[in-house]
């Protein structure tokens, strides 16, 4: 196992300079570039000026030395600076990374919780009438937009019942501490889940359905154990292995934001910040979070076939 | 049969939840109440700022200029009646027609960490701008001021034109007489603490920890910044011209309009930005509706026109241009998609720089056609870029296209982010971009549309007009100006080198809970973009 691990690690390293030309070649084919975002606003608009900013920013040098710079500073452990605010690449994905990982992983509990829970009931029940509502629910929640569930929740628990705020992650200067956090948060979170719910309880359920059908569990059956211990300590188990791939899927995303809920609900997390950095132009913080997100990709990925062997026992790796 | 009766009721209960509510926004036909307004406990204003502004220097940003009326400031601020309102300095003397300034510092003017704010503070500023490796856009507004040749050469750090008489007296000479200097590029130029930034390079000034945390001279003081959510700065005691009565001001960040939107209507802002359109027109009555919510109507103070790449031989000539014009009934498109704003002839929005007569180009599809075939129209597709996200631009551009198409011109519309539109000015691959430019201060600041070597100017190049606008741009009286610029608006009107069609209005939503913001803009009337202005914020309160 230990070197099984080892040589993953080992083979993400190539993997990761490859990413990384990859992103850069696709930011450098995107026109435009920093100077020319700072410059598209309303006021003065002059050639020389933008040369002196892209002098000062780098972005007068090649496309690969630009690139070979960023790499160095890289293997020093330097993320660079944004060409927009001018701050710590590694200092702006640390401020966003808590919110992010607070929301994502908020949701990402929620939405494991009752989809699990759902789509086991909704096996156990199958063709019942709550097996059809709680498809319908599934089928909603796979098909609706995330941005849509975040307004429609706007427009009724933020402006027509004004119960939760319309945006943003604190009351500012209020230290309302956790509690303050969660009210803010419940939207969004709420907009997320829906959708996660929904792919957990179709997952748990078609996974659970399979289990139930198989012949150890028939057998089981036919030994006299009684039905709830059949489920849980025969069939459960089985069924979670496609849920725990699930999981180890969703894991990146807990890193690197939901783009768009973050944008509705200005949540200051790493989904927003990736957005801006894609309009903006901000080579050094879209090379950053990328890089990251890339990281936690193969980790997460080692991390689910690993964790594969904790939960089927038929499987070992060499 | 009892768990889907419970069921049942359960998803009753949940719609009830959704749709037990009022179906639209919550709006109040009551007249308001006339009693008096009580001031709050809590002094609290809360106002939109744009993402892109955050922690960004005062030498590169256009948005973040909120934090250089209330934490930072200039020598002497635009008010928002357009006046000049002595601020760091108390007075100032023009000498020499205008080619000297004496700025004379208050005494009582202090950095908000105590220092006492002198002539170094000003030599460093003015020096600043106007260095190339700090490579501020605004080094334009310092290129009038004596050595600005050499610093941007190189050879000097220092504007030799800007000169301490004493520690309070600061001596400004210009490179040649420009007796509106004041009011058209000094209220831009505003002052930074030497002692906390001369020492660092020029090269790494607009990246320096001071924007995230700004030592200032004005009316609050920086207390907290919160990536992607808050800035917050809170009341200076001991401003020189008054404690003001707002505790604090909370700029709330946002990355969108409708965000925004939503927290105007659910009181979580006071104030929307001016730089993006957040109400169109049509929404205006709607947020006008609601309790509490105000609506102010400004002109934007901009032309909304098509800036035609004249590197394309196919709009060499003028006869295709003016068809153009004639293609497009401006007055029906406005009345249908745009109420408010107002046709444009030609470029400035300054009614006094319009010359008695202009071509008004009424819509006359055929003699647009007849120009056009005349002029030997290639037929090709026209390819107009533009970066505008809102649906107002883009319903009035698929008028247009529609008008164009009717006189046999057609149009691709392409859009792309706005760094992507900015990155095409320079280059030959696009036929023309849909734009407007802010000059609601003064016509010379749509100067660099029309000029000769301009970026903006699209390759448009009239000696004529580069004459009289230096020469309007030297004269201090706007009845000796006005004949300058009257006759700048004529040749435009003849030659457009851009298709102008509107001048634009803009909205502005104000929470009633906050008195003084939303009376200044009234009476300020036009937008001035991209500058500190000064609008007795230190008078402004909360009610309840």
């Amino acid at each position: 196992m230990l070197r099984y691990t080892i040589r993953r690690i080992l083979i993400a390293i190539p993997m990761l300079l490859v990413i990384t030309i990859i992103i850069f070649s696709l930011a450098k084919l995107l026109p435009g570039d920093a100077v020319s975002a700072i410059m598209s606003g309303e006021g003065d608009i002059n050639a020389e000026s933008m040369r002196q900013m892209r002098e000062n920013l780098g972005l007068n040098d090649t496309a690969f030395v630009q690139y070979i710079k960023w790499l160095f500073r890289l293997l020093t452990g330097d993320l660079g600076t944004s060409h927009i605010t001018f701050t710590k690449v590694s200092e702006m994905i640390g401020v966003r990374l808590g919110p992010t990982i607070l929301l994502m992983g908020t949701s990402l509990v929620v939405s494991i919780l009752i989809g699990v829970t759902l789509g086991i009931i909704s096996a156990m029940k199958q063709y019942s009438i709550l097996d059809n509502i709680l498809t319908v629910f599934a089928f909603l929640g796979r098909s609706v937009p995330v941005f849509f569930v975040g307004m429609f929740l706007i427009y009724y628990l933020a402006l027509i019942n004004p119960v939760f705020p319309t945006n943003g992650m604190v009351s500012i200067g209020a230290n309302g501490g956790f509690k303050d956090v969660l009210w803010h948060m419940f939207l969004p979170a709420l907009s997320l889940s829906v959708l996660r719910i929904a792919e957990f309880l179709r997952y748990s359920r078609a996974s659970m359905l399979e289990v139930l059908n198989s012949d150890y569990v028939w057998t089981a059956r036919s030994k006299g154990i009684k039905e709830r211990n059949v489920i849980v300590k025969h069939a459960l188990r089985n069924a979670l292995i496609p849920i725990v791939t699930l999981i180890g899927l969703n894991i990146p995303v807990l890193f690197s934001g939901a783009m768009i809920i973050e944008q509705v609900f200005q949540w200051p997390g790493l989904g927003s910040a990736f957005n801006n950095a894609i309009t903006q132009r901000d080579y050094p913080l879209l090379m950053g979070l990328c890089f990251i997100s890339s990281i936690i990709v193969l980790l997460s990925n080692l991390v689910t076939d690993l964790a594969y062997a904790f939960v089927d026992p038929r499987i070992r790796y060499q | 049969m009892k768990k889907t009766l419970v069921l049942v009721l359960l998803l009753c209960l949940s719609v009830a939840v959704f749709a037990g509510g009022k179906t639209e926004v919550p709006v109040s036909t009551e007249p308001s109440q006339a009693t008096a307004p009580k001031m709050a406990e809590k002094q609290v204003y809360r106002e939109a700022l744009l993402k892109a502004a955050q922690g960004q220097s005062s030498f590169i940003t256009t948005t973040a200029h909120r934090l250089d009326s209330t934490v930072n400031e200039p020598m002497v601020a635009l008010t928002w009646k357009g006046d000049l309102k002595p601020m760091i300095a108390e007075s100032f003397e023009m000498l020499e027609d205008g080619k000297v300034w004496i700025m004379h510092i208050r005494d009582n003017a202090t950095w908000h960490d105590g220092t006492d704010v002198t002539a170094a503070d000003v030599i460093f500023s003015y020096s600043a701008y106007a260095n190339p490796r700090v490579a501020s856009r605004w080094n334009g507004k310092a290129q009038s001021i004596k050595g600005y040749a050499d610093v941007q050469k190189g050879l000097s750090d220092k504007l030799s034109g800007v000169t301490a008489i004493d520690d309070k007296t600061v001596r400004i000479e210009l490179s040649q007489a420009m007796p509106l200097w004041m009011k058209l590029e000094q209220t831009f130029l505003v002052i930074f603490p030497d002692h906390i930034l001369g020492k660092v390079p020029a090269d790494q000034l607009v990246a320096h920890g001071y924007w995230k945390n700004r030592v200032g001279t004005g009316p609050f003081k920086w207390a907290e910044y919160k990536p992607d959510q808050y800035i917050r700065v809170v009341r200076n005691d001991d401003y020189y011209l008054g404690a003001p009565i707002l505790e604090e001001i909370q700029y709330v960040i946002f990355g969108d309009v409708p965000s925004q939107l939503n927290a105007l209507a659910s009181g979580q802002i006071h104030t929307t930005v001016y730089e993006s359109n957040t109400i169109t027109p049509n929404e205006a009555p709607v947020y006008e509706a609601m309790p509490n919510i105000s609506v102010v109507t400004m002109s934007k103070g901009a032309n909304a026109f098509l800036a035609l790449n004249l590197d394309r031989p196919d709009w060499a000539d003028v006869r295709i241009r003016q068809a153009l014009c004639y293609a497009l009934d401006i007055p029906t498109i406005l009345n249908a998609i745009y109420p408010g704003a107002i046709p444009a002839y030609t470029l400035f929005p300054q009614e006094w720089t319009w010359p008695a007569t202009m071509n008004k180009y009424e819509y006359n599809p055929e003699k647009a056609k007849a120009l056009l075939a005349e002029a030997g129209w290639s037929g090709r597709t026209v390819d107009l870029i533009y970066y505008h996200t809102d649906d107002l631009t883009k319903n009035l551009l698929v008028a247009i296209q529609q008008y164009f198409k009717d006189v046999g011109v057609n149009v691709e519309l392409r859009q792309v982010d706005a760094a992507y539109n900015t990155a095409f000015y320079p280059t030959d691959q696009f036929d023309a971009s849909f734009g407007g430019n802010g000059m609601g201060l003064d016509p010379v600041t749509g100067e660099n549309l029309i000029m000769t070597g301009e970026l903006l100017s699209m390759r448009y190049a009239n000696p004529t007009i580069d004459e009289l606008l230096m020469k309007g741009k030297a004269l201090a009286d706007q009845e000796d100006r006005a004949p300058l610029y009257q006759q700048v608006s004529a040749i435009l009107n003849e030659e457009v080198p851009k298709i102008f069609m509107w001048y634009d209005i803009r909205n502005l939503g104000f929470s009633d809970k906050v008195v003084g913001p939303k009376a200044h803009w009234a009476e300020q009337g036009t937008i001035y973009f991209n500058q500190p202005i000064y609008n007795e914020v230190e008078k402004w309160y909360v009610i309840d």
